[in-house]
């Protein structure tokens, strides 16, 4: 397990198996880019899908909202990315700017494999 | 082709045919051009209509007011999301016939329609929306219809010709005037917490918000509204940048209200966070975020501040509704 990024409200793991990123605190305007980052080097680093596991995720402001959804469109045709386990207030949010439908992007509440 | 400008006027009926008179043209004139055409209004005025059209009713896309937009923000929202679909999809002209409800609602509410009937000329302005929105004279106060004149640039009453309304009021100025009343000084006992951390107003927010009875999932969309609407306020602020923000939560009966004001605020853009956020950050686009979680949002500069208040259902609204409507 490495740490991708520990800030005093946000912590980002990455996860070797099965591989995802593990977020949890709270994304807003003075950790998104850690998240940014941290989504891209998972983007370099494999050539499947990426798998992010929100359930630690206290907080998301719509900048970070719009972190996952760039990260999901930039992602090559075939290759999708997976939020999961993905908190009743994040799911509330990414539905009301509907960006739950940007293509790349999946969105699962509980197990996904 | 140039996508058509927006188009905002007022209706003035006192009649089920002058209501006719003007819906029958602009909803077939509109389909023989292949226009998408949407209708909201009241359950009886859409089954007048219904019976008008007939067959050709069926291409009409229809919903009663009450269910397109419980809230001003979620219906000016709704406007601009069917015409973005339809433009990307078919017609870059699309035609609403969008009549609010009016009946029994507060003077606050009153006051909070008309003023998204003027920002609805800003928020919807680079749209080719065609938008008639008829006042039923039968029915509305004489204040609401004067209002009408003032928030439409142009009448019709055929549903096909525009009529300059002499009366029309430039948005900001009308809204300005919506906004002249203070708002109500929080009560004494409001919890309180003044500071220029961002982390802790938020927490701050959640905690009362769960004291008060909020579920988790509420308390947290609470404290998200809370802390875009002090972003916005802060990102107004020019001679002290890091001025604390005050927070202030309270109860009444049926809502959650949270006040945050900002010393050395000015909030210039009254119609900030009316349109939905695009993917590319725009300014005001949190205050969006703010406006589709709360009932009310109040935005007033006073003096040397400014304050944006937000209101919330209390537990015992979402409790009835959650758990018993079902």
């Amino acid at each position: 397990m490495d740490l991708e990024f520990d800030g005093a409200i946000l912590r980002i793991r990455r996860i070797a198996d099965p591989p995802e990123l593990r977020v949890e605190g709270a994304i807003d305007a003075t950790t998104v880019n850690e998240l940014s980052k941290a989504l891209a080097t998972a983007v370099q680093c494999g050539d499947g899908d990426v798998r992010v596991n929100l359930e630690g995720v206290t907080f998301v402001d719509l900048a970070g909202l719009r972190v996952l959804a760039d990260a999901a469109s930039a992602l090559p045709e075939g290759r999708a990315l997976i939020l999961w386990r993905v908190p009743g207030h994040v799911r509330h949010l990414i539905r009301l700017v509907g960006w739950d439908t940007t293509p790349g992007l999946r969105l699962f509440d509980t197990e996904t494999r | 082709m140039t996508t058509p400008a927006f188009l905002h006027q007022a209706t003035l009926y006192g009649s089920d045919e002058e209501f006719l008179a003007m819906a029958v043209p602009f909803v077939t004139d509109g389909l023989a051009e292949g226009e998408p055409v949407m209708v909201t209004t009241t359950s009886a005025n859409l089954d007048l209509l219904a019976d008008a059209l007939g067959p050709l009713g069926t291409e009409v896309d229809c919903a009663e007011s009450a269910y397109f937009g419980r809230r001003t923000a979620q219906r000016a929202t709704g406007f601009i999301r069917y015409w973005r679909r339809k433009a990307a999809e078919s017609s870059p002209r699309v035609r609403i016939l969008a009549e609010p409800v009016w009946s029994g609602r507060s003077p606050r509410e009153v006051t909070s329609w008309k003023r998204m009937e003027s920002a609805l000329n800003v928020a919807l302005a680079d749209t080719g929306v065609w938008m008639i929105c008829p006042y039923d004279t039968r029915v509305v106060a004489p204040g609401i219809a004067a209002d009408a004149r003032r928030t439409h640039p142009s009448l019709t009453s055929d549903g096909r010709t525009i009529e300059p309304s002499p009366d029309y009021a430039d948005p900001a100025r009308f809204i300005a005037h919506c906004d002249s009343t203070p708002l109500d000084e929080p009560p004494a006992g409001a919890a309180t917490l003044t500071t220029a951390d961002l982390p802790s107003l938020r927490r701050f927010v959640t905690e009362r918000a769960r004291a008060h009875g909020l579920t988790a999932e509420r308390g947290t969309l609470l404290a998200v509204a809370a802390y875009e609407a002090a972003v916005h306020l802060r990102g107004q602020v020019e001679p002290m940048p890091d001025a604390p923000t005050t927070a202030r939560v309270w109860d009444r009966m049926g809502a959650l209200v949270c006040d945050l004001r900002q010393p050395g605020a000015h909030v210039s853009d009254p119609v900030a966070g009316f349109r939905p956020p695009d993917r590319a950050a725009a300014p005001g686009d949190g205050l969006w975020l703010t406006r589709q979680i709360c009932d009310h949002v109040d935005i007033r500069t006073e003096g040397a501040s400014a304050t944006i208040r937000l209101q919330v259902p209390s537990s015992r609204v979402e409790d009835v509704l959650q758990k018993t409507l079902l």
